[in-house]
């Protein structure tokens, strides 16, 4: 630890040159979808006024569920690739902004902005009450700096664009962090993201997916997870489909949405993609 | 031409990082309206020319808005779920703006060129990075030629690998007009038995076999497009035959030779079903199975032997399983929620 001796002072007494502390961001999307239905719902369309809002959430959505379906399929959201990505860039900036402000009071440790979420995103969906995205408490909050679960509709290339745009992108000035790259959140994002396993059938597919992965990183994307979508993601879909609704089954010369094929053909597909397991 | 900038099309998709319409990742335009009434039409949503409405039972919760608002009285709520009246229907799409999670859906939607080209630029970085574009597909996109070439060229213009997927049922002359702003050209060659096309597509093969030899002199002479892949549906019970394949594989020998880099033998798929039934029409196939693995490399295997250089055939498609799929509940239509409003 480089300072600790010069100044006589060790780590816990603040005398490392390099001093410091993660904040870490969960909610990030739940909070830009939750403006961005706000925005749609009271100011903007007028379907409601703050006052019916506030008191859908309070309860819970329950006897609101017009307002709520509203909230959820009606309002825009980040992870599409148009205009809604500007209201994350704009909490983005506004949060990290705010954190380069502080120092921790006992070591004075500069803060640093991060999102990771860990799993605090499945637990605290539990505590936190209704949002005005449409969730209701006992859902799960957004992961990290992921769209909000089944949101991102227009596929995985717009939702990595839409991420790469609020880590900040190619700086406007030329300058950045790191090549020409602005990186808002030096303490790490993760971003998960779910493929189908057809785009690893073979070697022309496997091709396709490593220049997604290329496409991805001159995005100024930071940190890709990848889960491969299996029987279980497929089995949940059928009980939950406002969450899927941007998986897409593609065979040549064919397009469905997943959650809109009928039940019997649904299982066909789960059964499928049980035998093609990896 | 001054005017490009006012020329609209009725598209039913974008489809962004599509990997089964060309090669690398790109972005499918989905034309809606089509020349042929394929019996066996895996999109049925893009054959009708106009915008058609439908619902999406998953997204339904059963508040009955729809209902309440058509001025037709077009709509109704019963076992099945929402139906629509398509006789009385008008299209005012006054229910899909008063449906509050986007279960009333329109198949189909204006889009002006500027707009278009500048929707699917924004996946042009993975275009780059796995040698992918944009494919005008369809429904047949040269139905709206007045948009597909001018929408071709535009991309062009601005170093974007450009293919075109057609069925090859239009005039020459329209179809002409694509092809020096087209890379590839994706050409659907689904039966060589004039009688069994008419049967099966309701018109004969003769102007899409008579296309295809054009195609290829223009190809020689010009110099572009530089590719071209024929795709032949396999569907059970009509092309789905080695006498088909057979046949195909010696035009293609005799007419075009080494300009085709690829004959993709797409294998039939049922996942189409909902979308007939949501469309209100009957679907004859409804019943019918994928083909068997072994029958599948069987047809692949006649079309190797058919004169053509064998590298090229390609089988796609989900084929038929043997194992048991676990059923899981059913879940009803339709429920209807407390202080829907009809």
């Amino acid at each position: 630890m480089k300072g600790c001796a010069e100044q006589g002072l060790d780590i816990t007494e603040g005398g490392a040159e390099l001093g410091l502390a993660t904040l870490g961001a969960v909610t990030f999307a739940t909070t830009v979808d939750s403006l961005l239905a706000v925005k749609h719902l009271v100011f903007d369309n007028h379907e409601c006024t703050m006052e019916e809002l506030i008191r859908a959430l309070k309860a819970n959505w329950e006897g609101h569920e017009i307002l709520q379906a509203k909230a959820r399929y009606k309002a825009p959201k980040y992870g599409r690739d148009d205009e809604a990505d500007a209201m994350a860039a704009r909490v983005m900036e506004l949060w990290c902004t705010e954190t380069w402000k502080y120092k921790t009071i006992s070591t004075n440790r500069q803060f640093r902005p991060g999102m990771l979420s860990w799993n605090y995103w499945v637990s605290d969906g539990f505590i936190l009450p209704a949002s005005p995205d449409g969730r209701p408490k006992g859902r799960f909050l957004s992961n990290a700096i992921c769209p909000s679960n089944g949101a991102d509709i227009n596929g995985p290339t717009a939702n990595t664009n839409s991420v790469g745009k609020v880590l900040g992108g190619m700086a406007a000035d030329g300058g950045g962090d790191y090549l020409g790259y602005r990186n808002c959140l030096p303490n790490g994002a993760s971003h998960t993201i779910s493929i189908n396993p057809s785009l690893l059938k073979d070697p022309e597919h496997r091709e396709k997916f490593k220049a997604f992965l290329r496409g991805y990183a001159e995005n100024g994307g930071t940190c890709l997870q990848l889960n491969m979508i299996d029987a279980e993601t497929l089995k949940d879909a059928q009980q939950r489909p406002e969450d899927y609704r941007s998986l897409l089954v593609r065979i040549t010369g064919y397009n469905a949405y997943f959650t809109s094929v009928g039940r019997e053909l649904q299982n066909e597909l789960i059964a499928r993609i049980s035998h093609e397991a990896l | 031409m001054k005017k490009e900038k006012d020329t609209t099309a009725t598209i039913l998709r974008i489809q962004r990082m599509s990997t089964e319409d060309g090669p690398g990742i790109r972005s499918t335009v989905f034309f809606k309206g089509c020349p042929l009434n394929c019996i066996w039409c895996h999109n049925p949503e893009s054959i009708s020319p106009g915008v058609q409405l439908h619902w999406v039972g998953s997204r339904c919760i059963g508040c009955l808005s729809c209902v309440a608002v058509c001025p037709e009285n077009a709509l109704s709520a019963g076992k099945n779920g929402i139906a629509l009246d398509r006789s009385a229907c008008t299209g005012c799409q006054r229910c899909l703006e008063v449906c509050p999670s986007t279960a009333m859906e329109a198949y189909g939607q204006s889009y002006g060129l500027v707009g278009l080209v500048s929707e699917v630029l924004k996946d042009r970085i993975y275009f780059e990075k796995s040698g992918g574009g944009v494919t005008l597909s369809g429904g047949e996109p040269t139905l709206q030629a007045g948009f597909a070439v001018p929408l071709l060229r535009a991309l062009q213009e601005k170093g974007v690998h450009t293919a075109l997927d057609t069925c090859g049922q239009a005039a020459w002359n329209t179809l002409e007009a694509h092809l020096p702003h087209a890379d590839l050209v994706l050409y659907d060659l689904k039966e060589i038995d004039p009688v069994r096309h008419k049967e099966y597509t309701g018109t004969t093969n003769a102007r899409v076999l008579e296309n295809l030899v054009k195609l290829g002199s223009f190809m020689r002479e010009r110099g572009t497009p530089r590719a071209l892949w024929i795709r032949t549906p396999l569907i059970p019970g009509c092309t789905a035959s080695t006498e088909n394949l057979r046949g195909i594989g010696s035009f293609i020998k005799g007419s075009l030779g080494s300009l085709v880099s690829r004959w993709e033998l797409c294998s039939f798929n049922n996942l189409c079903l909902h979308k007939y039934e949501g469309l209100g029409m009957d679907w004859r196939f409804r019943d019918a199975g994928l083909l068997k693995p072994e029958e599948a490399e069987h047809l692949a295997a006649a079309a190797r032997g058919s004169g053509v250089d064998a590298r090229v055939v390609h089988l796609s498609g989900p084929l038929r399983l043997e194992s048991a799929i676990d059923a899981e509940q059913e879940r009803p239509a339709l429920s209807v929620i407390k202080g829907g409003s009809a």
